[in-house]
């Protein structure tokens, strides 16, 4: 079947189609899955090379649950968002662990550290979000990430992160509050002061 | 009621929001052909149905026609021939798959009791 046909489909007849054996259902999989999935693993992760080798994993992961997919259990986004954020936390906790074992003595870094914001002098708009972003602890960050940058509802950002819905909407509250402050003392500095002024 | 006045902060982060929100990652070449070659690599095979030679294929319709003409009267035909071996036969023949099933289930030479499940009417119908 020809690429135009396919890209039509959503995610879940693709996999079916990719279990019976579609090269380009295959195809079509990729090109539409992971842009969306390397730019989320890489706003929790802010590195590449890790983000590339979390997406390889989580869509290695869907393709051997391609063939025991139950069509109406779950969206194929949401399966692999939450595949994606469990293999970030794994590497998280990895990271956090060497940092511990280099550093002994050093002290923690704050969750919320305006500070470490301000120090990006030379920063754009978004490297001051990304900064302000890493600054949040991992829930708060990984929750307002997909509610307000990959734009999924409370329910989905529930299930993928497998807490409750109230528990979404008051992890993303807290982290953009947490946001806001942290980057208050930036709007003059990323440009918002200066648009204010405009007509 | 009036409401309350937006925080200047949230129009910001909103703004960043959105902007972040068009930001979407582009994988390299490279890296798209790694997950397409592992896609391919973990794909399901799924067997191709294997097509028959041509003469066969052409043959078989007539091959399907004859042997469904020929199961009626084959199946007579061996009706015909056990029963006539079952009418012929001597009863040591006869008896000779018991006494094996005998050694089987006993281990003895010995040929097993028989129950006569349809006992003869002779006892009930004499008169007394």
């Amino acid at each position: 079947m020809p690429l135009d046909d396919l890209s039509d489909l959503p995610e879940e007849a693709l996999l079916a189609r990719y279990a019976a054996g579609d090269r380009m259902a295959a195809r079509v999989l990729v090109l539409r899955l992971s842009p969306r999935l390397l730019s989320y693993v890489y706003r929790l992760l802010r590195d590449r090379a890790e983000a590339e080798d979390v997406v390889q994993e989580a869509l290695l992961r869907l393709w051997r649950m391609a063939p025991a997919w139950r069509p109406g259990e779950a969206r194929v986004t949401t399966w692999l968002y939450r595949v994606a954020t469990n293999l970030v936390t794994d590497r998280q906790r990895a990271r956090q662990r060497r940092r511990v074992a280099a550093l002994e003595d050093a002290p923690e870094p704050a969750d919320s550290a305006p500070g470490a914001v301000a120090q990006l002098i030379e920063a754009d708009r978004m490297a001051a979000l990304e900064a302000a972003l890493a600054c949040l602890p991992e829930r708060q960050r990984q929750a307002v990430i997909l509610r307000h940058l990959e734009g999924l509802s409370n329910p989905e950002i529930a299930t993928i992160l497998e807490i409750g819905v109230e528990a979404v909407e008051s992890l993303t509250a807290r982290g953009k509050r947490a946001l806001a402050a942290a980057l208050a003392g930036q709007r003059a500095e990323l440009g918002y002061e200066d648009e204010e002024a405009l007509p | 009621m009036t409401r309350p006045a937006e925080d200047p902060r949230d129009d910001m982060l909103n703004a960043l929001f959105s902007q972040a929100k068009d930001q979407v990652m582009a994988p390299s070449p490279e890296f798209l052909g790694r997950l397409l070659e592992e896609a391919y690599a973990a794909q399901p095979v799924v067997a191709p149905q294997p097509h028959p030679h041509p003469h066969v294929a052409r043959a078989e319709p007539r091959l399907r026609h004859w042997l469904r003409r020929l199961a009626p009267p084959a199946g007579l035909a061996t009706a015909g021939l056990a029963g006539f071996w079952l009418g012929f036969a001597q009863p040591a023949a006869l008896m000779a798959p018991v006494v094996s099933l005998g050694d089987a289930v006993a281990g003895t030479g010995e040929v097993l009791e028989m129950v006569d499940l349809i006992p003869s009417l002779d006892g009930w119908l004499s008169e007394g």
